[in-house]
């Protein structure tokens, strides 16, 4: 551990409150009645009229049943991981190659990788929702979760390009002398190794499933609720920012504010991985 | 113990031969040392013996038998890599297992084995430490645990001494030395420093571009070069230009006159030749002293002179032929000083 100077700290404590203040409205909205402009604070906030309304407003609308809260929040975490893992599986294998061999045509490889980054949302998302339709996946968690792919795998790959760069091949190698076929030399010294970026790698792919809208809202029909789809279903009923829709936002930061978490705990320096994970420096820099 | 043999092997890079057609023969339970400078190939020699990298087309023997189409895992082979040598994500103990289990040896199991080579390569009691919490020797001398562990009937070294700093380097070299001979295990090691190469091997080859261009012992191959390329690789050397004398075989002709050689000289009948002779040979002492009369020796001037902790390091000409010496004596000439230079017969060396 570092002192900071007082620059330094000034520095964090900024960088903190950037971050934080946004926040701040968020919760205070979530829990308003009435809040006009100009006031400062809240006029009238929840608590005062709970159980004079007809129906439940804000937090007790979003916990009870008939929000679909519930269903959506499980939705967004389980395609998100499934998203993750094929994401990792897809582009460790990929980032591999990318990073040790030259072969023909890896720069058209790496331009198509970046694709799906270029051209708009909505034309891949009706691109595929067309063919989903033709071979029956659309509206189901399998083709939302091969949607979600589409913006995830050129990240992760991106990512463990990167780390794969910095790991030397002779490790591979040494494993190999020492009798370690390939297979084994990759699960017991190459994954061991890359551990702290493939957590990155799942991290960024998990939030970014966590985000999209557009390619969900497109292949589900309005089938399946994630917490973006639901997000965007109160906003565009015209209800700018009402408790129920502030707390709906805070709600959709959960998962990414967890997994960022468990992801800095998976690769920080307390842990028996972080101790010894010498050579991919991606961890912490690049989140 | 395996003999180890390369027959015709040749590869290449982009069409580009990086080894070509190099034949090579590497007898049981030798320590053999392969010397080069960099880009020579050898590296990819040894990455070819076990099995990393296939040769574009020859044939690599262990014992008579190739061993092209094995895959490195079962080629029964310990490789000490350059750099990064140990599994960081490992301790010393499991980095040290890792060959045994690959057997299917349980850690538990292979625990008496692990320490009976941690004890080889005085590392005993180091078992739960990680690479990161040790130095580069020790790390380097796990790596060679980690290598012979499992027995292996060939043992390969890129570079053993290289990352070490000097005094890690003599007590390194002297543990390799003494690991091999008492694990009686057939070893190649590559080195781009020659005095590695001297120390080390039992055998050596020096090894340019176009492939070998001398092997043997190392004392005949520092001593009689078969070239000026060899020379000149294997340290200060001086090459004098010179001709026979008319009577034959027993004398040459130099710029700066007569010098007689140890032996009746029966190679090389060229007129033009080249002698050579190590700068360590070649004395310096005070004019008038006891060698003055004596055959080979010339009068030299100083032009200058470095003291090296024991050694000085002259450059001295004579009759505008320069020269370079290193003199172990405790009395140090100056520049401009004019001294008796003695060449002993029996180290000049006509080069064939």
């Amino acid at each position: 551990m570092v002192r900071l100077s007082p620059a330094g700290r000034v520095f964090v404590i900024a960088m903190f409150l950037v971050f934080s203040l946004p926040f701040l409205p968020l919760i205070l909205a979530s829990f308003a009645f009435r809040w006009h402009w100009p006031e400062l604070l809240p006029t009238q906030w929840l608590w005062d009229v709970r159980g004079t309304t007809p129906y439940p407003v804000g937090w007790d609308y979003l916990f009870s049943p008939i929000s679909g809260l519930g269903p959506a929040f499980g939705n967004t975490v389980v395609i998100g991981i499934a998203t993750a893992i094929l994401a990792v599986a897809v582009s460790l294998p990929a980032a591999r190659v990318l990073a040790r061999y030259r072969f023909r045509g890896k720069a058209v490889v790496e331009f198509f990788l970046l694709v799906p980054v270029i051209v708009p949302q909505i034309a891949v998302g009706m691109g595929m929702l067309l063919l989903f339709m033709r071979i029956g996946i659309a509206r189901t968690y399998t083709g939302i979760i091969l949607a979600h792919l589409v913006p995830t795998i050129p990240y992760a790959v991106r990512i463990m390009t990167a780390v794969f760069q910095n790991l030397d091949p002779q490790y591979e190698e040494q494993a190999r002398t020492l009798g370690a076929g390939r297979l084994t030399a990759f699960t017991r010294i190459i994954i061991p190794m890359v551990m702290p970026g493939l957590a990155t790698a799942f991290l960024f792919s998990f939030l970014i499933s966590s985000n999209v809208f557009l390619l969900t809202f497109l292949i589900s029909g309005g089938r399946l609720q994630t917490l973006p789809t639901m997000l965007f279903s109160h906003i565009e009923s015209g209800a700018a920012l009402d408790a129920t829709t502030a707390g709906l936002v805070l709600i959709v930061s959960v998962p990414g504010l967890v997994f960022l978490i468990i992801a800095d705990w998976l690769t920080g320096d307390h842990t028996a991985l972080g101790r010894t994970s010498m050579a991919p420096s991606t961890r912490k820099n690049s989140v | 113990m395996t003999e180890i043999v390369l027959n015709g092997v040749t590869v290449g890079y982009d069409a580009e031969p990086v080894v070509n057609e190099l034949d090579l023969r590497v007898e049981a339970g030798t320590l053999f040392g392969l010397l080069g400078p960099s880009g020579c190939g050898k590296t990819t020699i040894l990455r070819m013996i076990a099995g990393l990298l296939e040769p574009d087309s020859g044939e690599i023997l262990f014992d008579g038998t190739s061993v092209l189409h094995i895959p490195p895992e079962r080629r029964r082979i310990g490789m000490v890599f350059q750099q990064h040598v140990l599994f960081p994500h490992m301790t010393v103990e499991e980095n040290v297992a890792f060959g045994l289990r690959m057997q299917g040896v349980r850690l538990r199991d292979a625990r008496p084995r692990v320490n009976e080579v941690l004890d080889l390569v005085q590392l005993s009691g180091y078992n739960r430490r990680f690479p990161k919490q040790l130095s580069g020797g020790q790390q380097q001398r796990v790596a060679l645990a980690r290598a012979v562990v499992t027995d292996p009937v060939v043992l390969l070294l890129d570079e053993p001494l290289s990352n070490l700093d000097a005094r890690l380097r003599d007590d390194m070299r002297s543990l390799l030395r003494d690991v091999q001979k008492r694990l009686n295990i057939t070893t190649v090691f590559v080195t781009h420093d020659q005095t590695e190469a001297i120390e080390l091997s039992d055998r050596m080859a020096v090894l340019f571009t176009d492939g070998i261009a001398q092997e043997g012992p190392p004392q005949e191959v520092f001593e009689h070069p078969v070239n000026a390329q060899v020379a000149r690789f294997l340290g200060s050397t001086n090459l004098i230009p010179a001709r026979w004398c008319g009577d034959g075989k027993t004398c040459i002709e130099t710029q700066f006159g007569t010098l007689v050689l140890g032996a009746l000289e029966t190679r090389g009948s060229e007129y033009e030749l080249t002698v050579s002779i190590r700068c360590e040979y070649i004395t310096v002492n005070s004019i008038g002293s006891h060698g003055d009369q004596s055959h080979n020796t010339f009068r030299g001037i100083i032009d200058d002179s470095l003291y090296k902790g024991g050694l000085i390091f002259y450059r001295i000409s004579i009759e505008g032929v320069s020269l370079e010496v290193i003199d172990r004596s405790d009395r140090q000439f100056v520049p401009g000083a004019e001294v008796a230079v003695h060449f002993p017969p029996e180290h000049l060396w006509i080069m064939p």
